[in-house]
């Protein structure tokens, strides 16, 4: 007993120090509101400045990391084993906060860095085959993302020959940005660069995975922004319909994986991917109508992004929180095995059915908001005339529709497997109501998900502040007709407050009219399963059943392999045992990231061929060739 | 919009008649159907009684079932009525035609399957799986046409809210046959496009032959069914009710799209009431008509059925930004 007490006080103690830190830097940065300080030590200088996007970061990063920590203080007894892992994941929250703060770029890169080396030791936390794979793709790709990021942070700084964000302004041409956006991207786990996000978010502890997918990816968008609005010398239009379409397929490839997902972390973590090209559209959208001088349709767009960033942020990480729960009590992530959680955690399968219509953009959730404002802006985008935009708002408007139905159908197929029906095996029986203390820290989240849905208003106010910051425009938060576009005349209009309560009303009156006008009597009884006794529980529909015909007509997304094996039986029907695997893989994958891999290990091998060899004079040979290389370069090209 | 006490009164009136003309309409289509068929036919009533009959039962819960099952028949009954309050029918102030938004329409039907599916999965009934797998297979292929279709009205008429979409389409019909001279504002082809898109998603959406047929219990070929094949008594009703209304829905807005008419005082209601009326007797018969002539298809076809509805609304579309 003696022995194991130290370890609960490393979890109480960084758990509260998170939520600590995390309040105290709010408040910090609400007092010291557009104010700048440097910290001065005898190697660099470390400027901060508390812009109003800052502080929209700073608040939304200190309130899930408050979530999570009130979910950890019991969630993470299991690590108490080996408490490392709350050191790190206070450390992980503070360089994100700080880095959000930070004015110059070598502040910037620094606690980029630290932000990438404490998730990826969180990644490999767990120490397995597995968490070591996902932690160096991780950590390969985050750092492709940093070289990006420093190159253009270095030309920024070749241009105007200051390390303070404030002569950046204006100052990023084409070059930069795609630089800049290309290794954000690679963090924010957009298609062509996401195959990281997949395996890195699930392998980590659950409180992690809540942390990165909630509010690590966002730091990425944090980046981009920041260089598309602030540094960009405001050219290039055609990067924002890049942006747009990027993320469009993005939302859709990340959706399409998700669905064929069983294991619960996996589907949330390709859901994420579909999020974050959900905010590429809205980024893309917004940096074009900033380029093409079109104001109201740019400030619409970037109040989409915003909400979709705190939206998409407080139901995933209370998702994640919640996957990590049922991991905890069921031993298993894997949905097949699960079932009928919602008997056993009947106020974690609420919460949780929450959460989950609010990522599916069900009315009137946060999401729903996030998204309808994403709608308008596409629509207002098409009025604007400008023919590029007209069809590549057309294509998007067409996949981000898709998007959402097929968003509708993987989460209720991750609700209905998971929490729903009879329980599969033995894991799903076993569950038990969670603690208080990680009930409360998903119904925060959860909460502030519902308020944001139905009475945005105040939330669209302070968000402006940002977004003024940002593009020199209001949204006028109220009504939320808001939507003037290129005619300055309202153009729709969503009152979220007057929907919701005339749902009550008539969801009210319905109930009592059906309460008095119909029989109350009820009986319980078994299920309807044609007369038969199924006994079976594995006999009831699967996951994999679910999600497979829409994967049939969109078959092209995928490349799987499935295949079924039996014994070779006498009995043709009636067969004792037969196995059936399914392989979905990421097309991706296949086709680019491992004939890359398989180049790369080619070349290497060739060029290994030819340097190494065993004499020592073609060694020094080239130390000498590559003096000259250096001396060429210096006379030629820094001179 | 400024609401005053007519509009309301006439908008609470317009709500109540299409909510209870609902089972009407459905069993008009039936009794079409039956009388096709060489059959007699039910009474065309029926399915009020039907409704009347079923709230006097007993429910009968699974024993696997949980909170989902007594909330979601309400949640999705609720989610149609909360449609029809929004539509305009006959009356251009609907009342809560101020937020009447395209997207929120049809973000409310996605709400509706939400639930309906989740109510099918919770007894963990075989059935209910395939009933919500399938229909998430057909909302997956039509939402997008919906919204291409909700999306390309907005564009064409450049309004956001569908109460002020038919009231523009119906001026600019109306300026274009009063004047005599053919306003540029309005266009034939693209109202048409969409009434036949819009017709396309219907048939899938109110599980309707050659999608689905809405008479069957066959687990082979059940849609719709399958997933309320657990509910009985009130909970049944509400379900069949529901699934008038959203028949109701849609044959409104394919009313409203190709002849809209709506009054928009006191005295111009007995016509558009009867107008509207006799409009959807005609597209009852229009649905009867196709469920007759065609034989159900199989599920791997609905498809290429729901990608040619695509491609008509993306046509529209395209028609309608011509003006820009």
């Amino acid at each position: 007993m003696t022995h194991d007490k130290p370890n609960i006080i490393y979890r109480h103690f960084f758990s509260y120090l998170s939520i600590l830190s995390a309040a105290f830097f709010t408040f910090l940065s609400l007092y010291n509101y557009n104010n700048e300080f440097i910290l001065q030590s005898s190697l660099v200088d470390f400027s901060f400045k508390f812009s109003p996007f800052s502080i929209l970061f700073v608040i939304f990063i200190s309130l899930i990391s408050i979530f999570i920590s009130i979910f950890s203080v019991k969630y993470g007894e299991k690590y108490d084993k080996r408490p490392s892992l709350f050191i790190y994941a206070f450390f992980f929250i503070l360089s994100m906060v700080i880095l959000v703060i930070s004015n110059d770029m070598l502040t910037f890169l620094i606690f980029w860095e630290l932000m990438s080396i404490f998730s990826f030791l969180l990644v490999i936390y767990e120490g397995n085959e597995e968490a070591r794979k996902a932690g160096f793709l991780y950590f390969l790709m985050t750092h492709i993302g940093t070289v990006l990021i420093t190159a253009s942070f270095i030309m920024l700084y070749l241009k105007t020959s200051s390390f303070s964000f404030d002569y950046y302004k204006g100052a990023a041409g084409i070059i930069i940005l795609a630089a800049a956006i290309t290794g954000f991207s690679i963090k924010a786990g957009i298609m062509p660069f996401h195959t990281w996000l997949p395996y890195a978010h699930p392998v980590a502890p659950a409180n992690i995975s809540a942390a990165m997918s909630g509010i690590m990816v966002n730091m990425a968008i944090y980046g981009i922004l920041k260089f598309l609005f602030v540094f960009s010398s405001g050219s290039g239009s055609f990067l924002g319909i890049i942006l747009l379409i990027i993320g469009a397929l993005s939302g859709l490839f990340g959706i399409m994986y998700a669905m064929a997902q069983k294991d619960i972390k996996k589907l949330l973590a390709f859901s994420t991917i579909e999020n974050m090209g959900i905010i590429f559209m809205g980024i893309g959208l917004s940096y074009w109508a900033l380029v093409e001088n079109f104001k109201s349709l740019e400030y619409l767009a970037m109040l989409a992004v915003l909400l979709h960033i705190v939206s998409h942020g407080l139901s995933k990480s209370s998702l994640f929180m919640g996957s990590g729960l049922i991991d905890k009590y069921t031993h298993t992530r894997n949905m097949e095995k699960l079932g009928g959680l919602s008997k056993k955690m009947g106020q974690l399968s609420v919460l949780f059915l929450i959460g989950v219509m609010s990522i599916s953009a069900m009315p009137p959730l946060s999401g729903f908001l996030s998204e309808w404002y994403l709608y308008i802006s596409l629509i207002s985008s098409v009025f604007t005339g400008n023919l590029y935009m007209v069809y590549f708002s057309i294509i998007a408007i067409a996949l981000l529709s898709l998007t959402g139905a097929a968003a509708g159908a993987t989460f209720t197929k991750l609700f209905g497997i998971t929490f729903l029906g009879r329980p599969r095996t033995e894991n799903a029986e076993i569950a038990v109501e969670p603690h208080i203390i990680e009930r409360i820290g998903i119904a925060l989240p959860v909460l502030l998900c519902i308020f944001i849905g139905i009475y945005p208003y105040k939330i669209i106010a302070s968000l402006n502040a940002v977004i003024f910051y940002l593009t020199g425009g209001t949204v006028s938060p109220y009504p939320l007709s808001a939507v003037h576009i290129i005619n300055a005349r309202p153009f729709s209009l969503y009152l979220p407050a007057l929907v919701i309560i005339a749902f009550a009303a008539i969801l009210s009156i319905v109930i009592f009219y059906l309460k008095i006008y119909s029989s109350n009597k009820k009986r319980i009884f078994e299920t309807w399963a044609c007369g038969l006794d199924e006994k079976n529980l594995k006999a009831q529909y699967s996951g994999g059943g679910f999600s497979s015909s829409i994967m049939k007509v969109f078959s092209s997304f995928y490349s799987s392999v499935s295949e079924i094996n039996f014994e070779k039986d006498v009995k043709k029907y009636f067969r004792s045992k037969s196995v059936y695997t399914e392989e979905i893989n990421d097309i991706f994958e296949k086709y680019i990231y491992i004939p890359i891999e398989k180049l790369y290990l080619k070349v290497s091998e060739i060029f290994n061929k030819m340097v190494n060899s065993e004499n020592i004079n073609i060694s020094l040979g080239y130390l000498f060739l590559s003096l000259i290389t250096c001396f060429i370069l210096y006379i030629f090209i820094i001179k | 919009m400024n609401y005053n006490a007519e509009h309301l009164a006439l908008g609470c009136i317009q709500f109540f008649i299409i909510v209870l003309l609902a089972p009407f309409f459905a069993g008009f289509i039936h009794k079409l159907k039956q009388r096709a068929r060489g059959q007699k036919g039910i009474n065309i009533l029926q399915f009020y009684i039907n409704f009347n009959k079923l709230l006097k039962k007993e429910v009968v819960l699974s024993k696997d079932a949980t909170l989902i099952s007594s909330l979601a028949p309400y949640i999705v009954f609720v989610s149609y009525l909360l449609i029809l309050l929004m539509l305009p029918a006959f009356y251009r102030y609907s009342l809560l035609g101020v937020s009447s938004d395209v997207i929120l329409i049809a973000y409310s039907l996605a709400l509706a399957t939400f639930f309906m599916t989740l109510y099918a999965m919770d007894q963990g009934s075989a059935f209910g799986g395939l009933g919500a797998s399938r229909e998430w297979f057909l909302t997956v292929l039509s939402e997008p046409s919906l919204i291409f279709i909700f999306i390309s009205l907005a564009i064409y008429t450049k309004q956001g809210r569908i109460t002020d979409i038919f009231y523009f389409i119906q001026n600019g019909a109306e300026n274009a046959f009063l004047s005599g001279a053919h306003s540029s504002s309005v266009s034939i082809a693209i109202p048409f496009l969409l009434f036949i898109s819009l017709f396309i998603v219907s048939i899938s959406e109110n599980a309707r032959i050659p999608i689905d047929n809405p008479e069957t219990h066959l687990e082979l070929t059940m849609f719709h069914e399958a997933n309320i094949l657990e509910a009985s008594g009130k909970h049944l009703g509400i379900y069949e009710y529901g699934s008038y209304l959203k028949l109701t829905i849609f044959l409104t807005i394919m009313s409203l799209i190709l002849f809209p008419y709506m009054a928009v005082n006191i005295y111009q209601v007995p016509l558009a009431l009867t107008t509207y009326f006799i409009k959807m007797i005609i597209l009852c018969g229009l649905i009867a008509g196709v469920e007759i002539v065609n034989p159900k298809m199989r599920v791997f076809r609905a498809p290429n059925v729901l990608s040619v509805s695509f491609i008509l609304s993306l046509i529209a579309m395209i028609l309608s930004i011509r003006g820009f």
